[in-house]
């Protein structure tokens, strides 16, 4: 485990080598945020009430989305098909070191640097924009809330290094993790809340992983969930994350039989 | 003259590139289908609740996001990779090999490697005006659409040049990864109709950064909803953009020194 925590430890140190990244990330990521209030701020203006939303609620929603997408948005699948492509993942076959966690555990230590930056600012920003939504049933809600958020992130970057391990067949996964970046776009909440979705898409979408991404913990932060409710969810997450670990070391499993590393 | 030659010959021997990697045209071709209908389904399911976005009904929207995904195919076949690569190439000095050249620097740099599998994305894109205007109850004017399609490419000329000016910045930031990732989401201000920006978000997204205008003036002009002076103003930032993004990388290229 030591090797792992040395890891996590020179992810956080990495993000802070080049420290004008992570101000541009987040001016992009900004820049997102503020097309998506901006659109709907302008359907506000012509009624006030969409689906269960009410233009207060639809900012709140984004700000969560906003804080989330920076633990969740996961490039292990980019990574790991670049590696595979370029031969690299041979100078991991030597190391005493799981592939698998060695990216979960990297591709954590950069996303916890911008979701606690993200946490800060957009934080902030709810604080003034809304600060009825910070009741106390919040606190209460908290621990499971968590363990959402970290479910979350595991099913993102598992979904993203098992399209990326597909590598070893294809060479370059890259264009299939853009299929999927165009799903998850929709699918998760991110572009609009999934309530808003017609009810035959709604359906499709809980059908799929997508909405425990984003969707799913943010209900659970705005307090659209019971206790029950977010307990099956989890559960629900929990079951992906299995899903996709078996996926991955299936994957791994015949993937490294077939690989080939050309003047390595 | 001379760059019209270079380009072309660029041109020719990424199309070469093309037949040999088949594969590639259609795996883009699924990928482009699979963002297109992402957005397609936000734009139905926003129309469930609402009638308009500005003053634009559901038709006139989606030949907004049509235009828009016209200016992209052309961005991602002629130069997008080069743009996502930049600093890539600058931090391992590959970009001595393409300034040291006796051609505009600039031509070579972002325009060397061709993506013209995405060619299948105009397919898509072709889909997708059909799609818009099963919505839209004017007629079809072919004259003002191809003069629409036409206002793309100068739409593309825009967004090279704000593209231009953000890698430029890599000269003094170094490493910047995330240059496609900004790039990538300022294009998104493109997509939906120029209503939506009021106050001081009109002003930067119209005179300043004229993203709201990409894809808003080709699609009013197939629609016969611009006047001529908005054209005007449109074709006046695309020459003032182009020169000011090639001054800022010429000025940038100065500060460059050499990875070795």
């Amino acid at each position: 485990m030591t090797k792992y925590f040395t890891i996590l430890k020179i992810g956080i140190q990495e993000n802070f080598e080049y420290r004008s990244e992570i101000f541009i990330y987040m001016l992009a990521w900004s820049v997102r945020f503020l097309i998506s209030i901006l659109l709907f701020l302008a359907l506000f203006r012509e009624q006030s009430v969409i689906g269960n939303y009410n233009a207060q609620n639809i900012v709140t929603y984004f700000l969560i989305i906003q804080i989330l997408t920076a633990l969740n948005f996961a490039k292990t699948g980019i990574q790991i098909s670049d590696d595979i492509q370029s031969g690299d993942f041979s100078n991991f076959m030597i190391k005493p070191i799981s592939y698998t966690l060695y990216y979960l555990v990297l591709e954590f230590s950069k996303n916890i640097v911008r979701f606690l930056i993200a946490l800060g600012i957009f934080g902030i920003i709810l604080t003034f924009y809304d600060p009825n939504f910070f009741q106390i049933e919040l606190l209460f809600r908290l621990p499971l809330i968590l363990i959402s958020c970290i479910f979350a992130y595991c099913i993102a970057s598992l979904m993203n290094m098992a399209i990326g391990i597909t590598a070893f067949w294809i060479i370059n996964a890259k264009r299939i993790i853009f299929m999927y970046f165009a799903i998850m776009s929709i699918f998760s909440g991110m572009m609009i809340p999934i309530s808003l979705f017609p009810d035959w898409l709604q359906k499709i979408a809980f059908l799929t992983p997508f909405p425990y991404l984003l969707h799913v913990p943010a209900e659970m932060i705005l307090g659209q969930e019971n206790i029950p409710k977010m307990l099956t969810n989890i559960a629900i997450q929990i079951l992906f994350v299995i899903l996709f670990y078996g996926a991955i070391q299936t994957l791994y499993h015949f993937g490294v039989k077939k690989y080939e590393a050309v003047g390595r | 003259m001379k760059t019209l030659k270079i380009f072309l010959k660029l041109c020719e021997m990424n199309l070469k590139t093309l037949f040999v990697y088949r594969a590639s045209f259609f795996v883009s071709l699924i990928s482009n289908l699979m963002f297109v209908i992402s957005y397609i389904l936000f734009i139905e399911s926003l129309f469930l609740h609402v009638n308009k976005i500005g003053a634009l009904n559901k038709g006139e929207v989606l030949l907004v996001m049509a235009f828009f995904y016209l200016f992209q195919n052309i961005s991602d076949i002629f130069y997008r990779d080069n743009f996502e690569n930049f600093s890539n190439e600058m931090r391992r000095g590959l970009l001595d090999t393409l300034i040291t050249k006796p051609v505009s620097s600039r031509l070579l740099t972002f325009f060397h490697k061709m993506r013209f599998d995405y060619i299948a994305a105009l397919f898509i894109t072709g889909l997708q005006f059909w799609y818009a205007w099963r919505f839209i109850e004017k007629p079809f004017a072919p004259q003002l659409f191809m003069t629409g399609m036409i206002l793309s490419l100068v739409a593309a000329s825009i967004m090279f040049s704000i593209f231009s000016i953000i890698a430029t910045l890599t000269f003094w930031i170094e490493k910047n990864d995330t240059l496609h990732n900004i790039a990538w989401h300022l294009m998104q201000i493109a997509r939906y109709p120029r209503d939506i920006y009021t106050g001081i978000a009109r002003m930067i997204f119209t005179y300043i950064i004229p993203l709201g205008l990409i894809a808003n003036i080709p699609a009013e002009f197939a629609l016969k909803l611009s006047s001529g002076k908005s054209i005007l103003i449109f074709l006046a930032l695309a020459m003032a953009f182009f020169y000011i993004s090639l001054w800022f990388w010429n000025f940038g290229l100065r500060r460059y020194t050499s990875a070795g």
